[in-house]
């Protein structure tokens, strides 16, 4: 078992419901070839350094996983095909990885998604919140929504 | 001549403009990760143009910089940094 992790940006009108389902299939290959899915981190809307097939913006997704070698090749081949993907990449991040190690990377991601849903939103959404009231529509589209907006706004400083 | 070549040799220390002592900033701060997924951390050690710095105006280490250049390769490729960037924008 290696450890990898694959970001890919996919492109940015696309409805919600089409992105879940578009990041399950990859989650859905990582099980089916004997990998191990990690956690996935949605990064949320970016504007490119440069165009990717005449857009400016792509929505980034990082897929942390673990599995054998020529996993890599299925999951790319796969990434190729879809043309909502305008590019990706995977890197090696260790060479050996165990079971123990495996569960514990995915205890600590899960800590790390609870701790700033409550913690960074306050002093960091707020100020957003009284410029412009975003309606939350649904918890989980809320919950993207402020993390794309924080993202763009880092990108600005 | 001895004479003169004593009276060169400050001279010339005097005449080097301002330098400053430089350091690598990933030796002297260990919480510093370098990572490509920072391009803003990155963006630090990329000209205006979006070149790579050289080691001499950084003063990086020779492994932090070898370490920095994949990261910041690798953020290009993902479109995290530019290639190039070009006069007009």
């Amino acid at each position: 078992m290696k450890r990898y992790e694959t970001i890919f940006i996919s492109r940015v009108n696309q409805p919600e419901e089409e992105l879940a389902s578009q990041i399950k299939k990859y989650e859905g290959i990582l099980a089916r070839e004997k990998g191990v899915h990690i956690g996935t981190k949605r990064w949320g809307q970016r504007r490119l350094a440069y165009d990717i097939n005449k857009q400016s913006l792509g929505y980034y997704v990082l897929v942390d996983w673990a599995g054998p070698s020529p996993l890599v090749a299925e999951l790319e081949r796969n990434l190729k095909i879809d043309d909502r993907i305008l590019k990706f990449l995977t890197v090696k991040k260790k060479d050996h990885i165990n079971q123990t190690e495996i569960d514990a990377e995915i205890a600590a991601l899960q800590v790390a998604q609870v701790q700033p849903i409550s913690a960074t939103p306050t002093p960091t959404a707020a100020p957003e919140l009284a410029v412009k009231p975003v309606i939350p529509d649904e918890a989980d589209a809320f919950a993207d929504k402020s993390t794309s907006e924080l993202t763009e706004k880092e990108d600005q400083i | 001549m001895n004479g003169t070549t004593r009276e060169h040799k400050p001279q010339k220390t005097h005449k080097k403009f301002f330098h400053r002592r430089k350091f690598c900033r990933y030796c002297q701060d260990s919480a510093l990760k370098i990572d490509y997924k920072e391009p803003n951390s990155l963006r630090d050690f990329v000209t205006e143009r979006g070149k790579i710095m050289p080691r001499r105006i950084s003063g990086n280490c020779a492994s932090h910089q070898r370490e920095l250049n994949i990261a910041i390769k690798r953020a290009r490729t993902i479109a995290l940094l530019p290639f190039a960037v070009s006069e007009g924008r």
